[in-house]
């Protein structure tokens, strides 16, 4: 029931002692179910003519729940009805007031009756843009409509301070219907429309740049349990959502769904969601989400397609690779993936992949044309065998050919089902063993047992760009094992290589997986027919046999660090002892000595090759420094070559201590140059 | 009551306390080789010029004076303390940051990240970070962070002092700043200035 407070003056007024122009009445306050007028004045005007007019005017409206914050104020009604139990104003002007607002005179009408008032404004100004809002109350329930056209969202953001976003550009228009019963809303339909939004979080961690995106959320509320639908349209522009970067492109980005959400349980329930990113990926399936105080997935079921796995790479997992090991990998290729996850963790996985390719800018992996259906589970009963073959693979500058695996992956091991052969530099890598198992927080533990069948060297050396070595390499490799940092061998590595063989001991390692692996080896060299080893050596040929050891070999990130190693003429060694002059030349130059110098002047030059009686050098390798020896001490110095037969020609190093750089360098030139000058 | 020659009791508090503190010179020499290194300056030695002032005769007092005080005073305790600044770990670890480094140094220039007044690396004003590389710096940040922090205990275990890790971190907080490039930022006294 209206319930009016009647301070009732009636003035009567006259511009004319003759005529009565105006009778107005101040009326005080109106209450009606939270609908408060204050101030009213009603006035009855030109009298003299006919009809008369009806005019109200009221300082103050106040609006029932939830609409309590806006208020109306200097209200001035042209046309003005005041019945019983009903007031009606269909053309009036008045000024909107709120917390954060307030507009310029705006058209304006009401009419509220016993049980049904309606509420209409229209042309309001806000932040530049218009926005009119139809509001009617029929007994309990309510709805409204907000209609807001090209909002300013800078302007906006003066409204609402202190906020947890910032907006510094763009138009926002959006259409809101929502009905409700008192202070509860029970269905909304909002369809917004942002053109060029740029906005982001204090913390930085959301952030969009000339966003565009249509956005369309209906809900409606069961007790309490929220039915949602939405469909949303990013069209263009750029958007962070940490660790994200997304740009629309052409085409444009879409996230469909529906479910249900209950704050009072802090649990929303999407019941299908469909993501996409044109060709880079369609994301679909069902989750639920827990944030009572934190966000959990509880659990989710979900379907990925990707044709462009190389858009999909670098836009959705790029971002996780950034300062870790996996850094400047990227796929490529097609992939249809199930996965489930439970409480935030995979549980299980099924992809399969057409044409892959992983390329990595560190050039330590590239796969070209690999093609499986790979099957996994944390579940540490799953046995369903997984495939994985390619065209090709590449580890470092290593060219593995065409094969295939079969394995089993689950929870956080990996483990070969049966024997591969791998193709590798004209021959293969047989592996007969082949295990993974990840540990958390420390390196894996891996097992490996196989052999290597004729694998050509000069293959061998091409692919690593080394000097060009002949012949093959066979040898058998017993269990190896890495677990707890630690690489240890069930026996020795015997490879046969250049006639010989080489056997090697105490393999360890440390951070073999790390960016700064550590390594230790011995390793025992017999009976390589320097022949081999050199006939294709820019170095000179030389032939006879080379025997000797590598000790305590301890090398970083590959780089050696300290060994003691020795290469030199077995004493049983009974083969024909030739060096080149080129040879001569090249083994001299390692010392630093003159030899070469006293080479090219004298008439040895003449003589093509030289006999020897032995050869060798040796390297005690310690703070960046080679201490050098030779077959035999010399006055000054030491024998790197001691002659045999005639002519007859000895090698003497006079430079014991040379920097391990220096070293390497001068070998580098040595394998570098083509042709030896004699004078 | 028998007077202790004041020559005589310098030397002796001089025998206690030498190698006990942790070796703020020696750290800061250490905290400068590396950072110059991880930022790829290469140091200009100079070799330090001998006074010329001193007459031959004086020069033999001096080291005459010099043989009596190492009679006293142990020649390794006098000796200037080093900072072992080498074990697998510190290599790792300057590596890692070394090559990080070429990331980072853009980001320094262009002020979206500063040095903090602990030596740590912050974001100085997320928002100011264009968002194509907002997860970049952020990753590069919190990495170099950690390595930074590793490196410091890693120092302190290459020396025998786990507990030394603290005051290398506090060593070396001052050494980011004083090596920072001209135009970097850095935190001083809460807020952020530019070198």
């Amino acid at each position: 029931m209206i319930r009016t407070i009647l301070a009732v003056v009636l003035v009567l007024s006259s511009l004319t002692a003759t005529a009565l122009d105006d009778v107005s009445l101040n009326v005080g306050t109106i209450e009606s179910r939270g609908w408060k007028l204050e101030g009213i004045q009603i006035a009855l005007t030109d009298l003299a003519n006919n009809p008369q007019k009806l005019t109200l005017t009221i300082n103050k409206l106040s609006l029932p729940l939830p609409f309590n914050d806006l208020n109306l104020i200097n209200i001035h009604c042209s046309s003005f009805t005041w019945q019983n139990n009903e007031l009606l104003c269909t053309q009036g002007r008045a000024h909107v007031r709120s917390k954060r607002w307030q507009s310029p005179a705006a058209n304006f009408s009401f009419h509220i009756r016993e049980k049904h008032s309606t509420l209409k404004l229209t042309d309001l100004q806000l932040a530049d843009g218009t926005v009119s809002i139809d509001a009617e109350e029929r007994g309990k329930q309510w709805q409204v409509q907000i209609n807001a056209k090209a909002v300013d969202s800078a302007l906006i953001q003066k409204l609402f301070q202190p906020a947890i976003f910032e907006l510094k550009g763009g138009r926002i228009s959006f259409k809101l219907n929502a009905s409700g019963s008192h202070a509860l809303i029970e269905d909304f339909t909002l369809t917004a429309e942002l053109n060029g939004l740029t906005v982001q979080t204090k913390d930085g961690r959301f952030a969009a740049e000339a966003l565009s995106l249509d956005t369309r959320v209906e809900a409606q509320n069961n007790k309490g349990l929220w039915q949602w639908q939405s469909h949303s349209r990013f069209n263009g522009g750029a958007l962070y959502i940490e660790p994200f970067y997304l740009e629309a492109d052409r085409q444009s980005i879409g996230l469909d769904a529906q479910g249900n959400w209950s704050d009072k349980n802090k649990r929303a329930e999407i019941k299908s969601a469909s993501y996409k990113h044109a060709t880079a990926l369609a994301l679909s399936g069902s989750a639920i989400v827990k944030y009572e105080k934190k966000v959990t997935l509880e659990k989710a079921d979900l379907t990925l397609h990707s044709d462009d796995l190389q858009k999909l790479s670098a836009l959705y997992l790029k971002p996780f690779f950034e300062q870790t090991a996996l850094e400047g990998l990227t796929f490529a290729g097609t992939i249809n993936a199930d996965f489930s996850i439970i409480q935030d963790s995979l549980t299980a996985l099924t992809a399969t992949v057409n044409k892959f390719a992983i390329r990595d800018t560190a050039e330590r992996i590239r796969v070209e044309n690999g093609v499986g259906t790979i099957y996994w589970s944390n579940d540490e009963i799953f046995n369903r065998p997984s495939t994985f073959a390619w065209r090709q693979l590449q580890l470092y500058a290593l060219p593995i050919g065409p094969s295939r695996l079969l394995f089993l992956s689950r929870a956080s091991s990996f483990r070969l089902l049966e024997k591969t052969h791998l193709p590798f530099l004209g021959g293969e890598i047989a592996i007969n063993l082949l295990g993974w198992q990840a540990k958390k927080q420390q390196d894996p533990e891996i097992y490996f047992a196989g052999s290597l069948n004729n694998i050509s060297l000069e293959q061998w050396s091409k692919a690593l760009n080394w000097t060009p070595l002949s012949g093959t390499i066979s040898g058998n490799i017993p269990r190896v094992e890495y677990s707890n940092k630690t690489l240890s061998l069930g026996g020795e590595i015997n490879i046969k290589v250049f006639d010989g063989d080489i056997k090697i001991t105490q393999l360890a390692s440390s951070g073999l997986f790390t960016d700064f692996p550590k390594f230790y080896s011995d390793m025992e060299i017999n009976n390589l027919d320097l022949d081999q080893l050199t006939g294709k050596f820019k170095f000179g040929g030389i032939t006879g046999k080379l025997s000797g050891f590598v000790r305590q070999l301890y090398m970083e990130n590959w780089h050696p660090v300290t060994f003691f190693a020795w290469l030199g003429t077995p004493d049983d060694d009974d083969s024909r002892h030739r060096i080149s002059q080129k040879a001569v030349k090249n083994i001299a130059s390692i010392g630093g000595g003159g030899a070469s110098d006293i080479l090219s002047r004298s008439f040895l030059s003449i003589f093509e090759t030289f006999g020897y009686d032995k050869i060798g050098l040796g390297c005690y390798l310690h703070d960046g420094v080679c201490q050098l020896m030779g077959v035999e001490a010399r006055p000054q110095g030491y024998a790197i070559i001691t002659g045999g037969g005639l002519p007859r020609i000895e090698v003497i190093g006079y430079n014991p201590r040379v920097d391990w750089n220096v070293l390497m360098e001068r070998l580098k030139r040595i394998s570098a140059s083509d042709e030896v000058i004699i004078k | 009551m028998r007077k202790i020659p004041v020559l005589g009791a310098l030397l002796l508090t001089a025998c206690v306390t030498i190698n006990i503190y942790f070796p703020a010179a020696a750290a800061e020499k250490a905290a400068d080789e590396i950072i110059k290194d991880i930022q790829g300056i290469t140091p200009q030695k100079t070799e330090p010029k001998p006074k010329a002032s001193l007459t031959d005769w004086q020069m033999t007092a001096f080291k005459l004076l010099d043989s009596a005080l190492n009679v006293v005073v142990s020649p390794a305790q006098a000796e200037e303390a080093n900072l072992n600044i080498d074990s697998p770990a510190i290599r790792q670890l300057r590596a890692t940051m070394e090559s990080r480094f070429a990331a980072l140094r853009p980001f320094y220039a262009a002020g979206f990240i500063g040095i903090q007044a602990d030596g740590f690396l912050a974001v100085r004003d997320a928002a100011s970070v264009p968002l194509k590389d907002r997860n970049q710096v952020n990753k590069l940040v919190a990495a170099e962070n950690a390595d930074r922090n590793s490196l410091y205990q890693a120092i302190a275990n290459a020396n025998g002092h786990p507990e030394w890790a603290t005051q290398i971190k506090s060593t070396f907080a001052a050494r980011w700043v004083s090596n920072a490039q001209a135009g970097w930022w850095y935190q001083s006294s809460g807020s952020w200035k530019q070198k």
